[in-house]
């Protein structure tokens, strides 16, 4: 059925309160002119480490809430694999293409700035694994892989989370890397109660992202890096510090338009096969929803 | 009995005066049974609405409710390894057709070649337009397809003219083509998807489609590829491998049609090494019984994302903006 009403392209963004900048964003995008919209779940406190729980195997239970609300899971399933009858109907009653969801996940800003930061404070700086512009203070040193292991504690379940979310059909899901901290010393000593040094804190967030983009990569999927957009001299430009802890909506803007530029040319996780086997079994005069043996018809 | 009611009221009273000095000093008395089971009840999971507002549920602290209702079940969205399984096995006895021969050869190699007329062929080749490149003009977001960036130089592309439509439309609606189809997916089909291709003489190895790869095509989706000139060893022909393994090279004549499951069949269109060839390529898909035929023209898209609903992608004009390069893309990276 060809439909014809101008529908939006959702997006749907969820996380700590770094999702908020998106909230009711709306643009239209450039690859083909379709209006493009955010829609968003803010979790309070939501962190990486408990954003999904490996011992038991079950999300945050206000994640799972988010995607039953939008009706991207139902009873457990991801509704756009469905062949049930009921999901079906839903469907039929929508009347618009069942695609896998666009996801993005805005979660590690309170990991980084918790438990991470913690171990530097004003006191200590460290040397990352990677190239940075950042100076190296002449503080004591934190061993890399004293850094390393606070980092992989609390990605390891979100990681494991992303694996999970995959093996349930959601494969087009993006991760928005943690944004560049703020220059204002004086915010983080009202978040915190302690000083860092504005060079060792944006460091601390380059090396988060750093671990959390080769994870992302290992698991095919896309962490959104926008660091050389936000930064001057490897630092937060002025202009997107918004409140001394979010980007202002231009900002997230930023990456929802990365996210879209990735996604347009990887549409070919976009075929929904099991909406094909159904389609597939009708035009065959089969029942759609009695599963047959091949060959047996 | 008096003795023993006497003794009880004192300890009683003496409770009573201890546990009311103990209160002024800020303290309860507890019996020690007491005192476990309210551990004991402490340390059963609370309710959701005893948690102060303050903190957060999260995955680790929160109740989980029996049935583990924040658990996501594992969902597979996967091609089938033959795309056209519900077909029934074809009996060319029991049901004669003119192009039987071709049923019974698809339904045991994955493809078969179908001729077709050789004159309007060559005509469709001299008057159709060649005139694009493999980039994507037709990029939706309901349809697999091409990456909106041409991917080479090697590889022309265009759009079939209405009458090119028409003569395909007149051609798959005969009833040589209603039976072809019905035999080997087991239903009527529709034209998904055409377009012309030109692959021009290169010595370099082939990119995209002159890859050997499978499509993974969707359940019931097969490809086909209408030969515009006569197609020899130097005019890059069509390979695929066969259940064995064995390569196999489809030679052809202007007019010849290839129908194949391309997830079925390890393929490429071989790079041509002297010589152009042209050709129309086709996307069959299933049509619904009470569905007129349709050919669809969507570029360089492949099929819709869901079958059931979806919108005829628009053409991007070239004077509204060309295709940004990946430097132009907002992807930055820093790492």
């Amino acid at each position: 059925m060809d439909t014809q009403v101008e529908t939006v392209l959702p997006v749907y963004i969820v996380g700590d309160s770094h999702s908020l900048p998106y909230h009711n964003l709306v643009f239209r995008e450039r690859w083909t002119g379709a209006w493009v919209m955010a829609r968003t779940k803010y979790i309070p406190g939501l962190t990486a480490h408990d954003f999904f729980n490996p011992a038991t195997g079950e999300f945050h239970p206000e994640f799972i809430g988010f995607l039953e609300y939008e009706g991207l899971v139902r009873a457990g399933r991801a509704t756009h694999l469905s062949m049930d009858e009921v999901d079906f109907a839903i469907a039929k009653a929508a009347a618009q293409s069942v695609l896998p969801p666009l996801i993005l996940i805005a979660v590690g800003e309170i990991d980084v700035r918790g438990p991470i930061m913690r171990i530097l404070k004003d006191t200590h700086d460290f040397v990352p694994p990677f190239p940075t512009t950042l100076p190296l203070l002449d503080k004591s040193l934190v061993p890399w892989d004293v850094i390393e292991e606070a980092i992989e504690e609390r990605l390891g379940p979100f990681i494991a989370g992303l694996q999970q979310l995959i093996a349930a059909g959601f494969k087009r899901v993006y991760v928005q890397s943690v944004v560049p901290p703020t220059r204002k010393e004086e915010r983080i000593r009202e978040l915190q109660a302690y000083d860092c040094p504005v060079t060792v804190r944006t460091k601390l967030v380059q090396a988060f992202n750093w671990k959390m983009a080769a994870k992302c990569r290992s698991i095919n999927l896309t962490m959104l890096d926008n660091w050389s957009d936000l930064t001057d001299g490897g630092l937060l430009r002025p202009e997107f510090d918004f409140d001394g802890v979010h980007l202002p909506p231009r900002g997230a803007r930023v990456y929802l338009e990365a996210l879209i530029d990735d996604a347009i040319d990887s549409r070919g996780l976009v075929a929904n096969h099991p909406r094909y086997e159904l389609y597939y079994r009708a035009a065959c005069g089969l029942d759609p929803f009695q599963v047959t043996a091949p060959g047996a018809v | 009995m008096t003795i023993t009611l006497t003794l009880k009221n004192s300890v009683g009273l003496l409770k009573g005066s201890f546990n009311r000095a103990l209160a002024r000093l800020g303290y309860r008395l507890v019996r020690a049974d007491t005192l476990d089971r309210l551990i004991a009840e402490r340390a059963q999971p609370a309710a959701p609405a005893a948690k102060p507002e303050t903190a957060p549920p999260t995955a680790g602290d929160v109740p989980k409710p029996p049935d583990g209702r924040f658990k996501l079940l594992p969902s597979a969205n996967q091609a089938p390894a033959s795309c056209t399984a519900l077909a029934p096995k074809f009996d060319p006895l029991k049901t004669p057709s003119q192009l039987g021969d071709n049923i019974v050869a698809f339904q045991q190699d994955g493809i078969t070649v179908i001729s077709t007329s050789a004159e309007k062929a060559a005509t469709w080749r001299e008057t159709e337009r060649f005139d694009r490149d493999v980039g994507n003009r037709h990029s939706a977001w309901d349809w697999a397809g091409n990456s909106a960036e041409s991917y080479t130089d090697d590889l022309q592309a265009g759009l079939p003219s209405p009458a090119l439509v028409e003569d395909l439309h007149a051609l798959f609606s005969g009833g040589d083509f209603e039976a072809f189809f019905r035999g080997v997916l087991g239903c009527r089909a529709k034209v998904g998807n055409v377009r012309l291709v030109r692959s021009r003489p290169h010595l370099t190895d082939g990119v995209g489609p002159q890859e050997w790869h499978r499509d993974g095509c969707p359940a019931g989706v097969i490809r086909g590829v209408l030969y515009l000139c006569d197609v020899d060893g130097q005019t890059g022909p069509f390979q695929y491998k066969d259940e064995a393994g064995r390569e196999n090279t489809v030679l052809g004549k202007t007019g010849d049609l290839l129908i194949f499951d391309a997830t079925r069949l390890l393929h490429r269109g071989s790079g041509p090494s002297h010589k152009t060839r042209s050709a129309i390529d086709l996307v069959f898909m299933p049509r619904m019984p009470d569905e007129e035929m349709k050919i669809m023209v969507v570029g360089m898209n492949h099929w819709p994302a869901d079958p059931f609903f979806y919108k005829m992608p628009k053409e991007r004009l070239p004077d509204h903006g060309s295709v940004p390069s990946h430097d132009e893309r907002r992807i930055a990276r820093l790492y």
